[in-house]
């Protein structure tokens, strides 16, 4: 079995509040001195579940990114979270991408890399919060697609998903090939093995593909980059006046507290 | 652009009424239909659906288009995503809303991708550009430390999936009438190319989360399954539900359907008491929209503090039986 | 089976220094951080003084992210009421010269330099902590990381102050408080210009600022500030084992230090962007401690390389200085095949051939000196009220500076004990 995880390099979706920073004239972000990029999460949680898969049954997977040439590192941390091969497509256009894009640069290198049995992706990527890519590539490859999924499967050739719903979840079966959203309740994604870092940082050359390596035509992707457009960035003021509760111990506090929200109206 | 007109909501029912969510598109739509000087309209995709019509008027939708099949009798995602999409083509609206529910969530990327048209998820809040009258899709991104205004330039129609509780509900009005306009879509079973299997529910105990007046959240600070047992006590009494932070849903402490935050539910109760709680803000921005926000904490420096409007520093083990006590003493006297 | 030349446990100052060394000389060097990313950990004062750097490749002393260079070096000593400043300058227009001291802030620096190794050809494994060593038929052949074993010829200690593979290689004790100092600072940010103006700086001219006296409450051990480029590092210094038997925290002293009014105006309208803590091993290295076994090299702070005199606080050239030693030595042992503790005792004797271990010598009178407790509260509250009243003038006939001072240092210390204070320290000198 193949399988291809697509994964994406993202800025610390755990910053401490005070470092995030924007800007706001370049409605983009301001990378953080001193905080590493990271896997998205549910990326690494994609990666998780193809190791299960590849565990259980045997398979090859390979983890696939798209972005500028500074994203390698989040090839290598997947290789050494166990995966076997990984293949990076970069371009210096490819830096600042719309989903839809990237749905369909991943489709074209995707195409290229030819025989794969499941695609797996994560629900979301933790910087835009969007959930599209997955989705749209899935289209884009004729795929059946399961979203969200908490638990991926396999016996007879059909994977059995676990997929989220707001009241429990749904069981599907899905034959091959098909395309599948990893959702954080599959739980905790495992942490690279000290063997596995040294071998990830001493392994072979990243193949790494261009726009013109998988067919894209850069002047294409222009026209459809402008689908959607961010016109502010800002940061939002969510604070709250925050009163203190007095009171001269935890229980007094405690029913001054209740007295208060009932003298307020609010219970 | 020419040819595409009007505001389309995506509408979903339950026993034949328009659920709560359906309410909030229909809200918002009527805004954005106003501020076009265009007509809103509702799709609604189903089996046996033609007697919702009426209920969805009274929400002030001007027509309704119905894409009525047996098919499409349950959610079924390629089937849906078929059936939207087809309807989208043939009815071209200007500003496409669905829900950013378990339904929209799955479909509308796909959608998206269908009409090789932009997307943007869960929206905070919509307006119409009173120049350009495109429409500014606001949403929040990086875990909820900025928020972005998009808009969507040219490609039609303006495809945007509305949060859950971010929007008024429309207002009900009893004599509206419209007209009921069906669609037909080719379906065939052999569309539907994964099978679903079961559908299991996790058991709630008591009200649901979402609709809950009053959520009692806890945290990783609970320490265990055991310390649960205290909030659900103080929630019960307080007639409220039980939600969590993700750590201990992780920690398999509580079902994960108790999960709030950005990856979770989003609450708007009248009051939200957060316990236990670091404050990070991928949860809180689950609760953003409640009334009364109160913390308890028993470290002063814990970030929540800083989004709630009462502050108690204390452990979670002696606040809590002291609050339940004050609370049948106001309720008995 | 894997086996590297040289597994070199820390990415800090000395284990990237090692590893570059090694990785131009072909060495097939792996280089193991259990930080996210080299520096990301780590912290210091701090300026890197020398030319040490230079020595590694001439660029480096360009290329380093360099914060600023410091062009004045002032001590002051507080007191209740004021303080009193010694202030030098290099007199050049515009410094650059590293052997004036380059301020850096570890988090950049050190990921600077350990991308430099990677590009020379060492493995670079960030986020990956050494547990153990690895040991066969009583030799050291490798490392432990969790479950998995990483086999090399020798294995270059780089992983600071509580170097636990100098302990299990039976080369080191458990640290002992005595000898130790702990150091605690927070990054405080303020507009470029603000430093500029408040520092009276420009350009890449920068300031190190250390002070002694009330600061650390009488403990032996100071204060100090260097000017990042947008930023002050601010902390303090103090002794461990008199910390511990005052059951005083350095985070409270540090607190006190930034209310100091000299201070607090300094670093007034800052944000906090980063608080850390660290030891410093200022025990000192003598003659008879031993840096390398069969198979295994100690450097840097891992072995205790660090002038802590408190007015001189260095050890990252020597940290430096002796990462590059362990190469060398290293690639003599790989040509003979030898890697026995014989063999690497070259180690030993290139660093008592160059600047490291000489230093050593010379400062190890001055150690001494300032233990004396004198020095961190009633000399500084002398010299302050001293200075004090050579300049008020209250109406009152003024008094003779010899009058003064008798006044002084009346219920302080006797004459006897200020002249020997003085001869001890003259004599260290
Ligand atoms: C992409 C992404 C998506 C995420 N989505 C979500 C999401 O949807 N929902 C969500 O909740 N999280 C989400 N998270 C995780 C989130 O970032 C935090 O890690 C999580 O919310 C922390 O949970 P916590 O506050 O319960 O635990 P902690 O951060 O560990 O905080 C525990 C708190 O309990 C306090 N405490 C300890 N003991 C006591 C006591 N005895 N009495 C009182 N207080 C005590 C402590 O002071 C501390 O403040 C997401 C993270 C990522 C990266
Ligand atoms: C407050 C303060 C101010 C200072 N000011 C100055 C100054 O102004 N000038 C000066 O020259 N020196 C100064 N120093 C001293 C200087 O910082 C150190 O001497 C120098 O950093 C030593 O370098 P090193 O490479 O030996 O060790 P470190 O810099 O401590 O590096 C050790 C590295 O090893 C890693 N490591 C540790 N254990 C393991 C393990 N088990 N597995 C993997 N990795 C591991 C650590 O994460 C770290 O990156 C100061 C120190 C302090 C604390
Ligand atoms: N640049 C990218 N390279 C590879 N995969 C990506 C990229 N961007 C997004 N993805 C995948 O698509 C998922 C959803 O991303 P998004 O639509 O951006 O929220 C991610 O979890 C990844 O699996």
């Amino acid at each position: 079995m193949n399988i291809i995880v697509c994964i994406k390099q993202i800025m610390d979706p755990e910053i401490p509040t005070g470092k995030f920073k924007i800007d706001p004239e370049a409605n983009r972000v301001i990378p953080s001195e001193g905080i590493p990029p990271v896997i998205n999460p549910f990326d690494a949680q994609a990666i998780e579940v193809a190791l299960r898969l590849k565990e259980a049954n045997g398979a090859n997977v390979t983890a696939i990114t798209v972005g500028g040439q500074d994203v390698e590192d989040v090839v290598r941390y997947a290789i050494s979270m166990g995966v076997d091969e990984g293949i990076l497509v970069s371009d210096e256009a490819f830096k600042a991408l719309n989903s839809f894009v990237t749905a369909f640069i991943l489709s074209r290198a995707i195409s290229r890399i030819g025989q794969y049995d499941l695609i797996l992706c994560g629900r979301q990527a933790a910087d835009r919060d969007a959930g599209h890519v997955g989705l749209m590539l899935g289209e884009m490859l004729n795929l059946p697609i399961i979203t969200m999924a908490k638990a991926v499967t396999l016996s007879s050739d059909k994977f059995r998903v676990e997929h989220v719903i707001t009241e429990g979840y749904q069981v599907y079966e899905v034959g091959m090939p098909a395309l599948i959203t990893i959702s954080d309740e599959i739980g905790p994604p495992r942490r690279p093995s000290g063997w596995g870092v040294i071998a990830a940082a001493m392994g072979k050359e990243i193949p790494t593909w261009s726009a013109q390596d998988i067919g894209v035509n850069l002047s294409d992707v222009d026209i459809k980059s402008v689908r959607s457009e961010t016109i502010r960035l800002f940061i939002p003021d969510s604070r709250r006046k925050g009163e203190v509760i007095q009171g001269n111990n935890v229980a007094e506090a405690s029913a001054n507290l209740m007295a208060r929200l009932r003298a307020d109206g609010i219970i | 652009m020419a040819g595409y007109r009007g505001v389309l909501a995506f509408i979903e029912t339950a026993e034949g009424k328009v659920t709560s969510t359906g309410r909030e598109m229909l809200g918002v739509g009527r805004l954005l239909a106003d501020a076009l000087g265009e007509t809103l309209d509702a799709l609604l995709v189903g089996s046996d659906i033609e007697g919702v019509g009426r209920d969805v008027f009274s929400f002030g939708a001007d027509r309704v288009f119905l894409v009525s099949d047996s098919l499409l009798a349950k959610y079924h995602p390629d089937l849906y995503t078929i059936a939207v999409s087809d309807a989208c083509k043939q009815i071209l609206p200007s500003i496409f809303l669905l829900p950013q529910d378990d339904v929209g969530r799955d479909i509308a990327p796909r959608v998206a991708a269908k009409l090789e048209i932009g997307l943007a998820t869960d929206c905070i809040d919509l307006a119409i550009d009173p120049d350009t009258r495109l429409l500014l899709q606001t949403r929040r991104v990086y875990g909820g430390n900025a928020t972005e205004v998009l808009v969507s330039r040219n490609a039609f129609p303006q495809l945007v999936t509305v949060k859950p509780r971010a929007m008024a509900q429309a207002k009900t009005d009893s004599n509206k009438q419209g007209e009921i306009i069906t669609i037909s879509v080719k379906l065939d079973a052999s569309m539907a190319r994964s099978k679903l299997l079961e559908t299991v529910k996790e058991e709630i105990k008591g009200i649901k989360l979402e609709d809950a007046k009053v959520v009692v959240a806890g945290g990783r600070g609970i320490g265990g399954p055991e310390g649960f047992t205290l909030i659900h006590e103080l929630a019960e009494v307080l007639g409220g539900a039980v939600g969590a932070s993700r750590a201990p849903c992780d920690e398999g402490w509580v079902p994960t359907s108790y999960k709030i935050g950005q990856t979770g539910k989003v609450v708007t109760p009248d009051l939200y008491i957060a316990i236990g709680i670091s404050g990070a803000l991928q949860h809180t921005v689950g609760s953003l929209g409640s009334r009364c926000i109160v913390a308890i904490n028993n470290d002063p420096e814990a970030k929540i503090f800083g989004v709630s409007d009462f502050k108690l520093v204390a452990d979670y083990r002696d606040a809590l039986p002291a609050l339940i006590n004050k609370y049948k003493e106001i309720i008995s006297s | 089976m894997v086996e590297f030349d040289a597994i070199i446990v820390g990415a800090g100052p000395a284990g990237c220094a090692c590893a570059y060394t090694l990785a131009k000389q072909q060495l097939k060097v792996l280089l193991i951080e259990r930080g996210k990313f080299a520096g990301s950990k780590n912290m210091w004062g701090g300026a890197l003084y020398g030319p040490v750097l230079g020595d590694l490749s001439p660029e480096f002393l360009k290329e380093a992210p360099i914060e600023r260079y410091v062009k004045r070096r002032i001590l002051s000593l507080l007191s209740e009421e004021s303080y009193f400043s010694l202030e030098s300058a290099v007199n050049n227009e515009s410094p650059d010269v590293p052997q004036d001291g380059a301020i850096i802030l570890r988090a950049k620096f050190d990921r600077w330099f350990a991308e430099k190794a990677r590009k020379a050809g060492a493995i670079l494994a960030n986020g990956v902590q050494v547990e153990d060593l690895l040991w066969k038929d009583g030799s050291i052949v490798g490392v432990k990381v969790g479950k998995d074993e990483i086999h090399g010829s020798v294995v270059v200690a780089c992983d600071g102050v509580n170097s636990i593979l100098a302990q299990k290689a039976g080369l080191k004790a458990e640290l002992n408080p005595v000898g130790v100092k702990q150091g605690v600072k927070e990054v405080i940010k303020l507009p470029l210009e603000t430093i500029e103006q408040r520092f009276n700086i420009q350009g890449n001219e920068g300031i190190a600022w250390e002070f002694l006296g009330k600061c650390t409450r009488g403990l032996p051990g100071g204060g100090f500030i260097y000017t990042n480029k947008d930023s002050l590092s601010v902390g303090v210094v103090v002794q461990l084992n008199a910390l511990l038997e005052n059951k005083v925290k350095a985070n409270d002293l540090l607190e006190d230090f930034k209310r100091q009014p000299v201070v607090a105006r300094l670093i007034d309208g800052g944000t906090l962007v980063e608080y850390s803590s660290h030891l410093i091993p200022t025990y000192g290295v003598s003659s008879t401690s031993r840096l390398f076994s069969d198979r295994f090299l100690i450097t840097g702070d891992a072995a205790g390389l660090v002038l802590g005199t408190g007015l001189i606080l260095e050890g990252a050239n020597f940290a430096i200085a002796s990462g590059i030693a362990a190469a060398k030595a290293i690639v003599r042992a790989k040509e003979t095949g030898d890697f026995s503790a014989k063999a690497l005792s070259h180690y030993q004797r290139l660093l008592e051939d160059n600047f490291v271990l000489k230093d050593f010598k010379t400062f190890k009178k001055m150690t001494h000196v300032l233990e004396n407790p004198r020095l961190y509260s009633t000399y500084p509250d002398l010299v302050c009220s001293l200075w004090h009243k050579i300049h008020t003038n209250d109406g009152n006939p003024r008094k003779s500076v010899r009058q003064l001072l008798k006044e002084e240092l009346k219920g302080r210390v006797s004459w006897w004990q200020l002249a020997r204070d003085l001869i001890h320290m003259g004599g260290s000198l």
